[in-house]
C-alpha cells in the first residue's frame, strides 16, 4: 500500500523565533484550502 | 484561476471548490511547487529540488515550495507524482493507480492541483485583501519599545547600530551614537531626570535624539496599539523590550508591567526582552518571572581562555557576571534563551564552548543570527563552509541538550508544521513587513529597529499605517523579490532580515546570493536528518 505520512513535529521544544508574532490576527493570511476533488465526486455519484 | 466561490473551511482557511471539480471533468498534475530532497545537486546556490532532478531513495520528503506541507513518500507516490507532472490525469486515472486516502492528502497538501491551476493566484488574492487591511492597522501583532538606545557594551556588528541606515543623520542632529560617549552624558544625567523627560514630542521623525523612552512614552504607545489590536478584534498584543540594552531604562520596563500587565482593555499582553544580561538584579529578576516576561540573553560565544563572551569583546564586565544572571533568570522560572551571531566578528571564536557552558547552566536553546551583513560575510566565508559548520554545531546541541534555533531553523519547521506555517505564512521569519511597529525612544516609529524608513509617530497613530512606508514594507508578505521565483524556500524563507536587506542592498526585494545559498544547504540539511529519523524510527 502506498504512503504519504505527514512528518512528525521536532521532538524538542523550542520557544517561538525572536522575531515571531501572537499567531492570530483578523486578517487572513493563509490561502484557502482546496476542497478534496473526491469528496466532490463522491457526492455527484 | 481563481477558485470559482470560497467557503468558510476548518480553522481561518476557508475551501475553495473548482467547477471543473463539480462537473468531473477536471484534470490533475502535480504542482509546480513541489520540490523534493536534493540527491546529487550540491550546487546550493542555485534553486533545486525538483522531482525530476532526483535520483534515488524509495522513501523521501517531498513539500511544496509555498505552502510546506512536507510530507515522507515512498517511491510508489513520487511515481505518481512525476507521472502526473509530466502527464494531466483525470481522476478516475488517479483513482486507479492510488489509494483514496493518499489521494486525499495529495490534494490537500496542493501536491496534486487542478490544471491551469496556479497556486500564486492564492497569493495575489491575499495580497489583494491584504492592501486594504494594512491601512486599518489589523495587522499589528508586536510593538518593540526601543527603551533606549544606549548601551553599556560595544560591540562588533551590534544589531542596534549597524542597520538603522541614518547614522549620519544622527550625528548630524548632535546625538552620539555609540555607547561610550551616550553612556557618559546618561551617567551626567543620573541625579536628576535619569530616563524622565526625554519626549521629543514632534521634533523630528527620525531615529532617536534622545536617548531613553520616557513612561509616558511607553504607556501613550502601548495603549493606543492596545486600542487597534481591540478594534481589529484581537485579542492578543506581544510587546518587546529592545535598545540599546533596555535594563538601562529599568524604570520604564517597570511601568509598563506594572501599569498594564496582562492584559488591557481585553487584550492579553505577553512579553521579551533582548538584553546584555549585565545589569540583572533581584527586583528586576522578580518583575520579570511575575509577567512571565521571555528574555533572550545576548551572548556571542565562550572563550575558555580568554573569557571573552561578546564581539570585539571592548565590554568590561566579566562572564561571570552574565553567567550568573542567567542562572538567576533561569532559577526564576522566566522562559529563557541565549542569542547569539555568527558573523565575521565572531567566526574565529563562535561554537562548541558556547553549547557546553549552556548545558552546565541548564539552558535548553540557542538562537543563532547568521551575518546581518551577508555580503561581506558570505565573501569572508563560502555558504557551504557556514552551513555546514552550523549544521556541525546543531548536531552538537543536540548531544548535549542544547536546542539551536534561528531564522534558518524556523524556516525549516515551517516547511515541516502546518501549524506554524499558517500562523507566520505571511511574514515567514520577518515581521517587519507589516506585523510589527518599532518605536524609538521618542516615539517616530519604524518597522523594526533594524529598517531605515520612517513611519511617522506615535502622535499620530492612524498616519503611521496609512504612510507609504509602511504599505511598502507590510506589501512585501509572502514574496519577498524576483529572485525567489523557482526558490525551494519560496514560501518560508524571509531571505534574513528585512533591515539587512535594505541596508545592504538598497532594497527590501533584493536577496543576498549567499545568504540564499548557505540557508538553502542547512535547510536541506536539517530535512535531510528529518528523513533519516522518520526512516530509523
Amino acid at each position: 500500500m502506498a504512503k504519504s505520512t505527514k512528518l512528525s513535529k521536532p521532538a524538542p521544544t523550542y520557544s517561538p523565533d525572536h522575531c515571531a508574532v501572537p499567531s492570530k490576527v483578523a486578517a487572513q493570511i493563509t490561502p484557502s484550502r482546496p476542497t478534496c476533488p473526491l469528496a466532490t465526486a463522491d457526492k455527484r455519484r | 484561476m481563481f477558485p470559482d466561490r470560497v467557503r468558510p473551511g476548518r480553522g481561518t482557511r476557508p475551501v475553495h471548490v473548482h467547477r471543473g471539480d463539480e462537473l468531473g471533468t477536471t484534470h490533475y498534475l502535480t504542482s509546480e511547487y513541489l520540490r523534493t530532497l536534493r540527491t546529487g545537486d550540491s550546487d546550493f546556490g542555485r534553486t533545486g529540488g525538483l522531482l525530476a532532478e532526483r535520483s534515488g531513495t524509495d522513501d523521501e520528503i517531498v513539500f511544496h515550495a509555498l505552502f510546506g506541507n512536507a510530507r515522507l513518500v515512498d517511491r510508489e507516490v513520487l511515481e505518481l507524482l512525476d507521472s502526473a507532472q509530466r502527464t494531466p490525469m483525470s481522476l478516475d486515472a488517479l483513482r486507479e493507480r492510488m489509494e483514496s486516502d493518499v489521494l486525499r492528502d495529495l490534494f490537500a497538501t496542493q501536491f496534486l492541483v487542478p490544471e491551469g491551476h496556479d497556486e500564486q493566484s492564492d497569493i495575489d488574492d491575499l495580497l489583494r485583501t491584504r492592501a486594504e487591511l494594512l491601512p486599518k492597522g489589523n495587522l499589528l501583532s508586536v510593538l518593540q519599545l526601543v527603551l533606549t538606545n544606549a548601551c553599556n557594551f560595544t560591540c562588533d556588528g551590534c544589531f542596534a547600530y549597524n542597520f538603522d541606515g541614518a547614522q549620519r543623520e544622527r550625528v548630524e542632529q548632535g546625538e552620539s551614537v555609540k555607547a561610550g560617549p551616550v553612556l557618559l552624558q546618561i551617567r551626567k544625567r543620573q541625579d536628576s531626570a535619569f530616563g524622565a523627560g526625554d519626549w521629543n514630542r514632534g521634533t523630528s521623525p527620525g531615529r532617536n535624539p534622545s536617548m531613553h523612552m520616557s513612561p509616558s512614552v511607553a504607556e501613550h504607545t502601548v495603549r493606543q496599539a492596545v486600542r487597534t489590536r481591540a478594534e481589529s478584534g484581537q485579542n492578543e498584543l506581544s510587546i518587546a523590550f529592545f535598545g540599546g540594552e533596555p535594563t538601562l531604562n529599568r524604570k520604564t520596563i517597570l511601568h509598563v508591567l506594572d501599569t498594564f500587565g496582562s492584559e488591557c482593555d481585553g487584550v492579553r499582553l505577553s512579553y521579551r526582552m533582548t538584553t546584555n544580561g549585565s545589569r540583572m538584579d533581584d527586583e528586576l529578576i522578580a518583575a520579570l518571572a511575575r509577567h512571565q516576561v521571555g528574555v533572550s540573553v545576548s551572548v556571542d560565544y565562550l572563550d575558555p581562555e580568554t573569557g571573552e563572551y561578546r564581539g570585539g569583546q571592548q565590554q568590561k564586565t566579566p562572564w561571570p557576571v552574565v553567567r550568573s544572571a542567567i542562572e538567576s533568570l533561569r532559577a526564576a522560572g522566566i522562559p529563557l534563551k541565549v542569542a547569539s551571531v555568527l558573523s565575521s566578528s565572531t567566526w574565529r571564536h563562535w561554537g562548541h564552548h558556547l553549547i557546553d557552558e549552556l548545558a552546565r547552566i541548564g539552558v535548553d536553546e540557542l538562537d543563532v543570527t547568521v551575518a546581518f551583513q551577508a555580503r561581506q560575510f558570505f565573501a569572508e566565508h563560502q555558504p557551504s563552509e557556514v552551513a555546514q559548520r552550523l549544521l556541525a554545531a546543531y548536531d552538537y546541541g543536540q548531544s548535549v541538550g542544547v536546542q539551536l534555533t534561528g531564522y534558518w531553523y524556523h524556516t525549516y519547521l515551517m516547511i515541516v508544521d502546518e501549524a506554524k506555517w499558517a500562523a507566520q505564512a505571511d511574514y515567514k521569519t520577518c515581521p517587519a513587513i507589516g506585523r510589527k511597529l518599532s518605536i524609538e525612544p521618542n516615539g517616530s516609529v519604524f518597522a523594526c529597529k533594524a529598517t531605515n524608513r520612517s513611519l511617522g509617530t506615535v502622535d499620530d497613530w492612524s498616519g503611521v499605517f496609512t504612510s507609504s512606508a509602511y504599505r511598502d514594507y507590510g506589501m512585501r508578505a509572502y514574496r519577498n523579490g524576483p529572485a525567489c521565483s523557482g526558490c525551494e524556500l519560496q514560501g518560508t524563507c524571509s531571505g534574513g532580515s528585512t533591515g539587512a536587506l535594505e541596508e545592504e542592498n538598497g532594497s527590501i526585494h533584493e536577496m543576498s546570493p549567499g545568504y540564499c545559498a548557505y540557508i538553502r544547504q542547512v535547510v536541506h540539511g536539517l530535512l535531510l536528518r528529518h528523513r533519516n529519523l522518520a526512516l530509523a524510527g
